[in-house]
């Protein structure tokens, strides 16, 4: 008496057996109590491969696959400095007006009523967020609205803040962010 | 109802990228054992399977939707493995020609057990380590196999191999499986009381 070959019996196990050959393999073990064993054998085998327990990474193995992946997600320092450097530069540049401001009314002696640093500063602030806002439309309506009663020399300061202001803002808007998605 | 994988895949690729750690957190044990039974070390394994993550997260906007992300996933974390391997000098994509083997079986009737010996932890443990120890050749057949219900195709999908070679594959490993438990139950470690 032939046994079922290997093969025969993983088809058993399967249940994927040729119909051609089912007829012959089935009355075999019908018959054969050496092959029904070695066929249980087998499917409590497999059935026990099927529930083998799983491999667990460490505890922490969600959390440094996410780590790993947020350096993609932030902005890098030097880049949030180079999406700044208009701020940045902008805030220099009151600085010196204001220091050039202090430094010319202490050489003229003490004046009255509005003095060159607080008008510089009012109107330095109120451009600076109206160009902010409104850049670049209406670039000219807000260069020229609230310009009233400022002396001439004030005027010249003010006008140098906002086109310097304008060039940054241009050169921020314009070249730079370009230059970083290029790097990208 | 729990969110589908395809849901969580929209909403990382709409940025929300917390919706990847629930990806993880779903697939990183099946996922470590596949990895642990190719490549048999601990920590090799955690690091592969942290390779094979971040390749997908980055790979995820050209995720193919037509395949399921599992079969996607473990299609990286097996070429992360098989290429640790031939590092190693171990060739996983080697192909083997030979037959299926015909030959008698290898386990004596004698050392067979009695039905209700079958549902023990023991013997559940015996077979856990011996899937473990397998050859990555087959092991790692095996276990997509086993572990995940997977057809012919969707292996034939993950490994990159000829469909010939994964049946053979799965054949051998399904039968050293086979011989090495059997093995054990005769060298007495699972006595039939
Ligand atoms: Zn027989």
């Amino acid at each position: 008496m032939n046994h079922l070959t290997e093969n025969e019996m993983l088809q058993v196990v399967d249940g994927s057996m040729l119909n051609g050959e089912k007829t012959r393999i089935l009355v075999h073990l019908e018959s054969c109590p050496r092959c029904r064993k070695e066929v249980e054998f087998s499917r409590n085998l497999e059935r026990a491969a099927r529930s083998a327990p799983l491999s667990k990474p460490s505890r922490e193995f969600t959390a440094r696959v996410m780590g790993r992946i947020a350096p993609q997600l932030k902005p890098s320092i030097g880049t949030w400095f180079i999406n700044n450097l208009a701020n940045i530069l902008a805030m220099t540049l009151v600085l010196t007006v204001v220091w050039y401001a202090v430094t010319l009314k202490k050489a003229d002696g003490p004046a009255t009523g509005p003095t060159v640093v607080s008008n510089a500063l009012a109107v330095y602030s109120e451009y600076y967020a109206k160009v902010r806002e409104l850049f670049p439309a209406d670039r000219i309506r807000a260069v020229q609205s609230p310009m009233t009663d400022q002396s001439a020399e004030t005027n010249k300061i003010i006008l140098f803040t906002v086109i310097s202001i304008l060039i940054l803002v241009a050169v921020d808007r314009l070249v730079l962010r370009r230059v970083i998605r290029l790097r990208r | 109802m729990q969110i589908t994988d395809v849901t969580l895949i929209q909403r990382i690729l709409a940025g929300e990228k917390k919706a990847f750690a629930e990806l993880v957190d779903r697939h990183k044990d099946r996922g470590m054992t596949l990895a642990m039974r190719m490549l048999k070390n601990r920590e090799e394994a955690e690091e592969a399977l942290q390779d094979a993550f971040i390749r997908a997260f980055s790979a995820l906007p050209r995720f193919e939707w037509k395949s399921s992300f599992s079969t996607w996933f473990y299609r990286i974390l097996y070429n992360v493995c098989a290429t640790r391997l031939s590092r190693r000098g171990e060739d996983i994509h080697m192909h083997l020609d030979g037959s299926e083997g015909e030959g008698g079986f290898d386990v004596p009737a004698e050392d067979l057990l009695p039905d209700e010996k079958y549902e023990s932890d023991e013997f559940q443990s015996m077979v856990t380590r011996e899937i473990e120890a397998l050859p990555a050749l087959y092991g790692s057949i095996c276990t997509l196999f086993f572990m995940q219900d997977m057809s012919y195709d969707q292996i034939v999908e993950i490994t990159g191999l000829p469909l010939g070679t994964v049946k053979v594959r799965l054949f051998r490993g399904r039968m050293l499986l086979r011989q090495s438990v059997g093995r054990r139950l005769g060298s007495g470690k699972l006595k039939v009381v």
